[in-house]
């Protein structure tokens, strides 16, 4: 091999020799710090919080972005479907409204790439998940967080195969997959990307920061616990040519199972300061 | 990264066994390597799906719209560069690992 071949054969060497013992461990799943506030950019941020909470935004003057979004709740809501500003049953579950700086795409079927597509951007960009029990126990405090919760994240991203599509410190790849949900005739991805067989049926992947204060479950809704998430992936559900390759049969004991829904609670985030509802003028 | 028999470089150029003059781009741990890469009209780059995911290989940049449909672990794809321009390369299924070409 020449000189020259090698300049280019070391550094990739090392970097993909260090990817493949990157194995997901709990360092990988830790919130980072969050960014120093950028100052310049407060009063844009303070005025877009007010538009958050302010019903004129929308037609009718009835609903308000926070209407759906509630910052108590990780920016959900605990509806299957919540109603529009018309007052019309929407399609989909609420989408949670924070650590969006983390997914290239937004909303279910990713129709939006920008944040800027969504108001108030500034304001919605500095909606990070608070610090979770989990967060402390990778920090170091053994008693953060129960063993049954251990034992769950030790499935999640072992044999149950959960970080596959869950990676990174959100739990999420901010990707678009069909886990086999029956289905409603609501395309997902495939109504904007048709010709891609994986797309059909497919929604993006929403973090898990905060997701025992969301209940019900799924882009319909359609799962009231996060105990009846867990059925659905052990179950293997519906194959179909669209359904994500990740998506594998699961054999959980029922103390596997509790594991993996004791988990979940421990990414319940506390916020550093005190949220303050704005009161538009 | 696999170094089989006769296959030494998987960034940049590659001359065994692909094509003599392929570029190449390994789909790895949801990324892409290399991020960025320089070609010319007329090269081919081939993608390689190195990662335990399934990926998909598209673009709807106005130099090159292409989808090469999904390739599950262990196959490759591959487009040949016919203008200058940049072109963003994506994964449907997985959009955080983007690539970008520079195509002179």
């Amino acid at each position: 091999m020449t000189a020259w071949r090698l300049l280019f054969v070391m550094p990739a060497l090392a970097v993909l020799a260090g990817s493949a013992d990157a194995q997901s461990g709990p360092n990988d799943f830790r919130r980072p710090p969050l960014p120093a506030v950028d100052t310049a950019a407060a009063p844009v941020m303070a005025l877009g919080k007010v538009l958050f909470f302010d019903r004129r935004l929308s037609k009718t003057g009835s609903v308000a972005c926070a209407s759906c979004h509630l910052p108590s709740l990780g920016g959900a809501d605990r509806v299957a479907r919540p109603f529009n500003d018309g007052g019309t049953l929407m399609a989909r579950r609420t989408l949670p409204t924070v650590n969006l700086t983390e997914m290239p795409r937004l909303l279910g079927d990713g129709r939006f790439s920008s944040l800027e597509t969504l108001i108030p951007a500034a304001f919605q960009r500095s909606l990070v998940s608070g610090r979770a029990p989990f967060d402390c126990w990778v920090g170091g405090d053994d008693t953060a967080i129960g063993a049954g919760a251990k034992q769950g994240f030790a499935l999640f991203t072992g044999r149950a195969g959960c970080s596959a599509c869950r990676g990174g410190w959100t739990f999420s790849d901010g990707g678009f997959h069909d886990t086999g949900l029956p289905d409603t005739g609501d395309l997902g991805r495939g109504k904007q990307v048709p010709n891609s067989v994986k797309m059909r049926n497919a929604f993006r992947t929403p973090g898990l920061r905060d997701v025992a204060l969301q209940p019900p479950y799924r882009h319909d809704g359609s799962l009231p616990t996060l105990t009846a998430v867990v059925d659905f992936y052990a179950s293997g559900d519906e194959a179909r040519p669209s359904r994500a390759d990740e998506i594998k049969p699961l054999t959980l004991s029922p103390e596997e199972h509790s594991a993996l829904v004791a988990f979940l609670p421990s990414l319940t985030g506390r916020q550093d300061a005190e949220f303050t509802v704005p009161v538009p003028p | 990264m696999s170094l089989g028999s006769g296959v030494g470089l998987r960034i940049g150029r590659v001359a065994v066994p692909v094509v003599a003059e392929d570029l190449v781009v390994v789909q790895k741990d949801r990324g892409c390597l290399p991020t960025t890469l320089t070609g010319h009209v007329g090269e081919r780059v081939r993608f390689s799906n190195e990662d335990e995911a399934t990926h998909n290989v598209c673009s709807e940049s106005p130099q090159a719209t292409f989808d090469l449909g999904t390739r599950k672990p262990g196959q490759q794809g591959g487009v040949t560069l016919h203008e200058r321009g940049t072109i963003d390369v994506q994964c449907e299924i997985h959009p955080k690992m983007p690539l970008r070409i520079d195509v002179k």
